[in-house]
């Protein structure tokens, strides 16, 4: 290496060959951690790629003249739709009912993957059913749900609990699988109830998956939401969304998509804070 | 043993009994027998220390003994009582501390989780688990977390948590097997101010022959394969040793060499029967 540096450098610095780093593997360069200002420039590049993708899309009307408005339109109809005087409680009737399903997903979603984790027969003998029933596509249905729940919060409610409590589910059952055999042992040993555990040992060593259930389940929810809202008909975002569709308002349509991909932003960055928070003891987070 | 015997020796009753109890673990393809017609007793504030070779069954025994399993055959009592699942008598400080304390609660609240299950006041368990830190030597940590402590001090806390309900007998499995020689040598002591301050029993797990030496006022010898009692050696240093005074003592030494001599001896006897009679002139 040294006799590189001599016949390469024309300027050779005693004691190069020490201070010079080596070079970086791909590997090392793959996972070192960026500092926070390359972070902002590179979102500022990707940013400004879509940005000049869409209103390349906007030039070449694709989808026919008009389907997608320029890059202004959109940022001037994103502006006009957030302030109007409506806008506060058609977010709040999505937000509200999204709210409500997550808490239901959330608690019913915990409680049903602590009993199938913890009793092996119930795991064991529900499996193949939870995949089947969760396999169910819902889009199928809400003409039906429709006659029977009405135009309706509660119609919102019921799809999101019946797609989202899936991830749940599945993530407390594993959580629950996985508690460390010596943590179960000390709980025993210690003479703690069966519910003292599941409360005090089992439900916290089970958090790092129910997080990651969670923000799943969110996002989710987010999109059955809306989905419910534009083929149920129900207001929210998602009636919006459609109603200025079908009144070939495309501008002011995109403008409430927009919203609502916005939301999904808030979202799933909220949950990954919250994830963070409650895991400050967790080794991952050390 | 009969009754006369027992009453000539001690008056009470062993804190700990076991009758020969075997445990053998059902294996994938054949049963896997690991312990053998064991018989072990502690007496109140007696420390005993179990050594033996690795993998020989010791934790498995310690699992049996705190009612954490079920063995094949024979019974446990804790003073008096059969055991059939963990005593109220009896605590237990597991091989691997970072493990066994919770590391979502902060270190007085994993310390007064055993008094918290069995519905004490808030106020009180606190109290009571500030007062066993205390004890143990770590007044100032009540409000950091597991993982933020040291190991030995993690295994501090580990024994102040054993220790919070006021136990007549203690397990403990090769407490101090990962912290540095000086931390050793204070937990070391620390077990021995404990058993003399409260009067608990205790049983512990140990590879370091020294240290059983060090701490115990017997010695058992566990080996074979399935394991059983090979040797019980008595050790005449009475309840106050000191690291440095007690290490030097010249018996110190003999018994080390007699448990090293037993260990290996019941390994050789196990493969060449015909030695034995050679290591009944050592002992
Ligand atoms: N749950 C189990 N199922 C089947 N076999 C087991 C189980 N636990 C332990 N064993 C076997 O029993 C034997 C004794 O194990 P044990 O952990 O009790 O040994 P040990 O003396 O504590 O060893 P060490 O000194 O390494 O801690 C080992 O051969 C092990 O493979
Ligand atoms: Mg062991």
């Amino acid at each position: 290496m040294s006799t590189t540096a001599e016949t390469t450098s024309t300027r050779p610095t005693p004691g190069a060959d020490e201070i010079e780093p080596r070079s970086r593997t791909f590997a090392e360069w793959a996972q070192h951690e960026p500092s926070f200002r390359t972070v902002l420039g590179l979102r500022a590049v990707i940013l400004a790629c879509l940005l000049v993708a869409w209103q390349l899309l906007h030039a070449l009307e694709v989808g026919g003249p008009g389907t997608i408005p320029s890059v202004p339109g959109v940022v001037r109809e994103l502006a006009a739709v957030t302030t109007e005087a409506g806008f506060a409680s058609v977010l709040w009737q999505t937000v509200g009912p999204w709210l409500l399903g997550l808490v239901i997903v959330v608690v019913g979603g915990v409680a049903i993957g602590v009993v199938l984790g913890t009793f092996s027969f119930a795991y064991r003998s529900t499996r193949a059913t939870i995949d089947f029933v969760r396999s169910f596509p819902p889009v199928a249905v809400i003409p039906l749900a429709v006659l029977t729940l009405g135009v309706s919060t509660k119609l919102k409610v019921v799809f999101i609990v019946a797609t989202c409590i899936w991830p749940m589910v599945l993530q407390t059952i594993v959580g629950v699988r996985s508690v460390d055999p010596i943590s179960r042992q000390a709980a025993r040993s210690m003479r703690l109830s069966w519910w003292q555990a599941v409360r005090w040992v089992v439900l916290p060593a089970t958090m790092p998956y129910v997080a990651t259930g969670l923000r799943i389940s969110a996002v989710m929810a987010l999109l059955v939401t809306i989905g419910v809202e534009i083929l149920g008909g129900v207001a929210g975002l998602g009636q919006s969304i459609a109603t200025f569709e079908a009144a070939g308002d495309v501008d002011t349509m995109w403008g409430y998509l927009l919203t609502a991909m916005l939301l999904g932003v808030i979202v799933s960055q909220g949950f990954s804070r919250l994830e963070r928070f409650a895991l400050r003891w967790h080794a991952s987070q050390r | 043993m009969t009754n006369a015997a027992h009453h000539r020796k001690e008056v009470t009753r062993p804190m700990l009994e076991v009758r020969s109890l075997s445990m053998t673990y059902a294996g994938p393809e054949s049963p896997r027998a690991v312990l053998d017609d064991l018989n072990l007793e502690v007496a109140a504030s007696e420390f005993v220390c179990l050594v033996g070779p690795s993998g020989v069954g010791k934790t498995t025994l310690l699992r049996c003994l705190s009612g954490l399993q079920r063995p094949t055959h024979g019974e446990v009592r804790v003073g008096g009582g059969l055991v059939v699942e963990p005593p109220a008598a009896l605590s237990v400080v597991f091989q691997d501390y970072s493990r066994s304390l919770f590391p979502w609660m902060s270190v007085v609240d994993n310390v007064a989780l055993p008094l918290r299950a069995q519905g004490v006041k808030r106020a009180k368990r606190l109290a009571r688990a500030a007062e066993m830190l205390d004890e143990v030597g770590l007044a100032d940590v009540r409000k950091q977390y597991p993982w933020q402590l040291s190991g030995g001090m993690q295994q501090r806390v580990a024994i102040a948590r054993a220790l919070v309900d006021a136990p007549q007998m203690l397990l403990m499995d090769e407490p101090f097997a990962s912290v540095d020689a000086q931390t050793r040598f204070d937990l070391e002591d620390l077990a021995l101010t404990i058993r003399r301050d409260t009067g608990v029993s205790i049983l512990l797990v140990t590879h370091d022959i020294d240290e059983s030496v060090y701490l115990g006022d017997r010695i058992v010898v566990l080996s074979g394969r399935p394991a059983s009692v090979a040797t019980i050696l008595d050790v005449p240093f009475g309840h106050r040793r000191d690291q440095i005074r007690t290490r030097a003592d010249p018996r110190f030494a003999e018994i080390r060499t007699e448990v090293l001599v037993r260990i290996q001896g019941a390994g050789e006897s196990e493969a060449a029967p015909a030695s034995a009679a050679n290591l009944d002139l050592v002992g």
